[in-house]
């Protein structure tokens, strides 16, 4: 099957295409940028008057996993005042199938789960393998682990931290390593309430600075492409930037990512001891070529907010709207926490949040550091994708909405001063090429000879972002068309994105005897096989370079 | 398949889903060989095939093949307005047919233990809740309170490999605090009698809530009927204790009016703890499958169980879709019963259609309409099953050979 996209407008950041207009071919999956003279297309599709970018990649959406479920389960009052057509589960806590067609529906065609417990890997993976039409993976959560801080409390090589980092990518089937309030968690169940970066855990003795120097130092030298992905200690406290600042500077150079940046750009300055440091932050982002981040915005309206920050979640219980919250314990692996809540413009708190997220996009000067993530569903639903992107290209509409805010907040906000707009260009970069090149995605994020035919196609006569954005007129996810005309065509299913890098499997025998010992499951039966993806999750993997590969 | 061999064994048949028991398989006959637990070894050697297995298809009794009973089965579903699959326990491939399926005929869907599992769920869908896993227990917990004697008796190994066990790298296990709260058989109390670790407290569980009430007051009561020193002693050790679990298993409050109060009150008091020091909740269930349903059609649907169909929305109502209500006032007109696990005979209501896929050791109330034998996954093929702290699920393995099709199977040929 040939398919050509003809005179479409392309925007492919990977080859540096910007606006021209060019035919796109799909064959057998792939795209091409010519035919040979023996092949004929089967199906032309004028594109005239059409954007055509590849399918959107998001790097940061909380899709799968038990979090995932104790929200749908706490908060079904709300599935029924959806207003989806066929599936009634809240969209903040959408059921798996709902999740893939929102997603394909607004032209986004690989999503990553930045949360994925390895002792929870098999539940997380099975889930994902029922999330429609999307390509997806997982960071697997370290650096509260007691295994991995027993190691750093017995002072354990790198190139030990190194096999055993490799083992957890491997047998938990993810593409990347995320650390979570580093060493935070686990602290939390020793009844520890806070851990600031240079401040040792009482039981292991252990810093979040130490941590998050080895984790960063073994992705570099096992040459996995997605840099530590870093969730900062104390997520939402009043002047927690200081503590950002240093896990950046812990990292020495190193290659890292600190995700959903906005929770943790907070000063304590002002009558209100509630402050933007957007500008401190987005200063040293923009000094540091080994930083990249995500926003994790928030929207008005009611979420929930997920995540294994126990000892913050438990913290920040009280804040629960509707009045309910979870928080676990995680079988010696990390924790969860589960607290619905109520973000409101009419809220100084909230509302400098809102600003905050919106200065660090703004702020940050290199659309390829920076990726467009509400943190779903922590700061918003995923769905709301279409209306940041509409806040960050029209600065009109961005202060139109600023001057509805609580009265006060524009004196606690460079937001009106900034006059930048992005551009379809930077947007393309952002959600396409970026985060396929950070995440080491060799197939996606581009139109270039050979990638997968993942292909969004937006209308280029809407001259509203938001709308243009949240109904392309065609997806197309490996060379299937998926949606025409706003509606679903065909139900897909993607692959399961993973690396799978080169680390010393002798590192298994001191794991058997940790399980065996501590552990309540064999090792064995730990490990998720490529075998088992296939045949019993029910999702294929494509593997992935590493740069030693 | 290899003979005589010992196997790996993944233990489908409570909900610690245990995985270092060996078994050898002698011609399809396999015998545990590696753990002492005798109830254990019972309650999984008895799903040997026997003189009374069902191992062909039948329809109303009568043998026949898997190709007429399909056959027959889809006209039934046919002529059906009205239909309810009631799981009693199956593996998380077979559940998300049986949701395809279910979403196909506008069927309702239901777990046989959906209520017990409703009730712990209030707890998170009206308050705070704290919550743990078996590997927190067994590493972080120094006091331990079981409310109630089924645990014990559903879950014979869980003190052994879990609560008590020789390795524990947190705490000093040799002075962890175990209080079995409840009426406990001197069968079960004379296995733990030199155990000093291990406290019985005769109790009246139904007066559960007063005791808690009691302990967070730091007020006895003779109300509860048991002796001062006793309330001092288990008042001191929780509020020593550093990391304290509360345990409970619904089928010990499947008769009493006061469940919903009772877990309320241990969720409030664990709240109530977390302010000072670490405790948790864990309540043990699933010995049917019900995590692993609960879990998969959470993700699919939304809601756990008491769930149909209907012009593509999933709806769930607890009291409209309860397919054990359905049945008993006849509001339902074919009923497909999915049994891997259950040895309890199954009620059949002999006024409605019934269609059982059920493991050949099934036995019923009445003669079923069309009894489809299936096999049992952790022996017959491999899937995924759910352990009752939601977090760890297991790959279960293939060990024996006996060429029964599995429910997912059947349901994916029912759904064409």
């Amino acid at each position: 099957m040939i398919i050509k996209l003809q005179n479409g407008k392309v925007y492919d950041p990977y080859n540096k295409i910007f606006n021209k207009v060019k035919n796109i071919y799909i064959v057998d999956g792939k795209i091409y940028n010519s035919l040979s003279k023996d092949q004929k297309c089967n199906k032309t599709i004028n594109c005239k008057d059409k954007i055509i970018m590849p399918g959107a990649i998001d790097i940061h959406t909380h899709i799968g996993g038990g979090k995932v479920n104790i929200a749908r389960l706490m908060l079904q009052e709300f599935h029924n005042m959806s207003d989806y057509a066929s599936d009634n589960t809240a969209i903040f806590a959408p059921s798996t199938i709902k999740t893939g067609i929102k997603y394909i529906e607004m032209g986004y065609t690989s999503c990553f789960e930045p949360a994925l417990l390895p002792i929870n890997a098999r539940e997380a993976h099975s889930e994902m393998a029922d999330i429609p039409f999307v390509d997806k993976g997982g960071y697997a959560l370290l650096g509260n682990d007691d295994f991995l801080l027993r190691l750093l409390n017995k002072k354990a090589s790198q190139s030990m931290i190194n096999d055993y980092v490799g083992f957890i990518l491997d047998s938990s089937q993810s593409i990347g390593i995320k650390v979570v309030n580093p060493g935070g968690i686990n602290a939390f169940k020793f009844n520890q309430r806070s851990l600031d970066v240079d401040e040792k855990s009482k039981h292991y003795e252990i810093t979040p600075r130490e941590i998050v120097t080895k984790l960063a130092r073994s992705i570099h030298d096992l040459g996995v492409p997605h840099p530590l992905h870093i969730h900062c200690s104390n997520l939402g406290i009043p002047g927690n930037y200081h503590s950002t600042i240093k896990t950046i500077k812990a990292a020495s150079g190193l290659p890292i990512h600190i995700t959903h940046i906005q929770f943790h750009s907070y000063g304590n300055n002002g009558d209100r001891k509630f402050s933007s440091a957007s500008v401190e932050i987005a200063d040293l982002l923009n000094k540091s070529e080994n930083v990249t981040c995500d926003v994790g915005q928030i929207m008005f309206g009611q979420t929930v907010t997920m995540s294994g920050d126990s000892m913050s979640q438990h913290r920040n219980h009280q804040h629960s709207h509707p009045n309910k919250w979870m928080c676990m314990d995680i079988e010696c692996d990390a924790g969860c926490g589960v607290v619905p809540f109520k973000y409101q413009d009419r809220s100084f708190v909230n509302a400098l949040q809102w600003a905050i997220g919106l200065e660090i996009f703004l702020l940050v000067k290199d659309p390829s550091k920076i990726f467009l993530t509400t943190d779903h569903p922590n700061g918003g639903p995923f769905t709301s994708y279409p209306h940041l992107i509409k806040l960050l290209m029209d600065r009109t509409f961005r202060n139109n909405i600023l001057d509805q805010l609580q009265a006060d907040i524009s004196k606690h906000t460079i937001l009106k001063s900034l006059k930048r707009e992005y551009t379809l260009e930077e947007i393309s970069i952002m959600t396409r090429s970026a985060p396929a090149k950070i995440l080491g995605l060799e197939n996606k994020g581009s139109l270039s000879d050979g990638k997968d035919a993942d292909i969004t196609i937006y209308d280029a006569l809407l001259k509203d972002p938001e709308e243009m954005f949240s109904h392309p007129t065609m997806v197309i996810k490996g060379g299937e068309i998926v949606v025409e005309n706003k509606k679903i065509k065909k139900f897909v299913w993607g692959k399961t994105q993973v690396v799978k890098p080169q680390y010393d499997k002798s590192i298994k025998k001191h794991l058997e005897n940790f399980f065996d010992k501590y552990h309540t499951m064999k090792l064995d039966n730990y490990i998720i096989s490529n075998d088992e993806m296939y045949d019993i999750v029910g999702n294929e993997i494509e593997t992935n370079k590493c740069k030693f590969d | 398949m290899p003979i005589e061999k010992e196997n790996d064994f993944i233990c489908p048949f409570c909900s610690l889903h245990c995985d270092d028991i060996k078994v050898t398989n002698k011609n399809n006959n396999f015998r545990v060989t590696n753990i002492s637990n005798q109830k254990c070894i019972q309650k999984i050697e008895q799903y040997n095939l026997n003189k009374k297995s069902i191992i062909w298809p039948k329809i109303k009794n009568k043998k026949s093949d898997f190709s007429e009973v399909i056959k027959k089965a889809k006209n039934i579903i046919k002529l059906a307005n009205e239909i309810s699959v009631l799981n009693l326990g199956t593996d998380m491939g077979s559940i998300r047919s049986m949701l395809s399926f279910s979403a196909t005929h506008n069927a309702c869907f239901d777990h046989i233990n959906s209520q017990l599992f409703f009730n712990t769920m209030n707890l998170v869908q009206r308050s705070g809740y704290m919550s743990t896993t078996l590997g927190e227990v067994k590493n972080r917990s120094d006091v331990i309170m079981i409310f109630g004697n089924q645990i014990i008796d559903q879950h014979p190994r869980i003190i052994e490999k879990f609560l008590l066990p020789k390795n524990s790298f947190a705490q000093n296990v040799k002075k962890r605090k175990i209080y079995l709260i409840g009426n406990y058989s001197k069968s079960i109390l004379n296995n733990f009698k030199h155990d000093k670790r291990i406290i019985h407290i005769n109790f009246n569980i139904e007066l559960i809530s007063l005791l808690i009430n009691s302990l967070n007051d730091k007020t006895y009561s003779s109300s509860l009927k048991i002796k001062k020193n006793i309330f001092e002693e288990l008042l001191s050790n929780i509020e020593k204790s550093k990391y304290s679990v509360f345990m409970w298993t619904g089928s010990d409050f499947k008769k009493s009016d006061n469940y919903q109060t009772i877990l309320q009150s241990i969720s409030n008091y664990v709240l109530h703890l977390n302010k000072q020091s670490r405790a948790a909740c864990l309540p043990i269930a699933g010995s049917l499958g019900d995590t692993t349903s609960n879990q998969v059609a959470t993700w699919l649907t939304g809601y756990p169980a008491r769930i149909k169909c209907s012009n593509n929305f999933f709806n769930h109502d607890r009291f409209s879709y309860n397919v054990s209500r359905l049945i008993s006032e006849s509001e339902t007109d074919l009923v497909i019963y999915v049994n891997n696990f259950y040895r309890e005979k199954i009620e059949i209501n002999p006024k409605i259609k019934n269609i059982i896929l059920g493991h050949p050791q099934s036995t019923f109330s009445t003669t079923p309409d069309i009894f489809i034998p299936v096999g049992i996954p952790g022996l017959d093929y491999q899937d995924i099953m759910f352990r009752t702290d939601n977090v760890v699920s297991l790959a279960l393995k293939h060990i024996r050979d006996i060429n029964l099709p599995t429910v997912k199977s059947i349901f994916d040929q029912l759904t064409e």
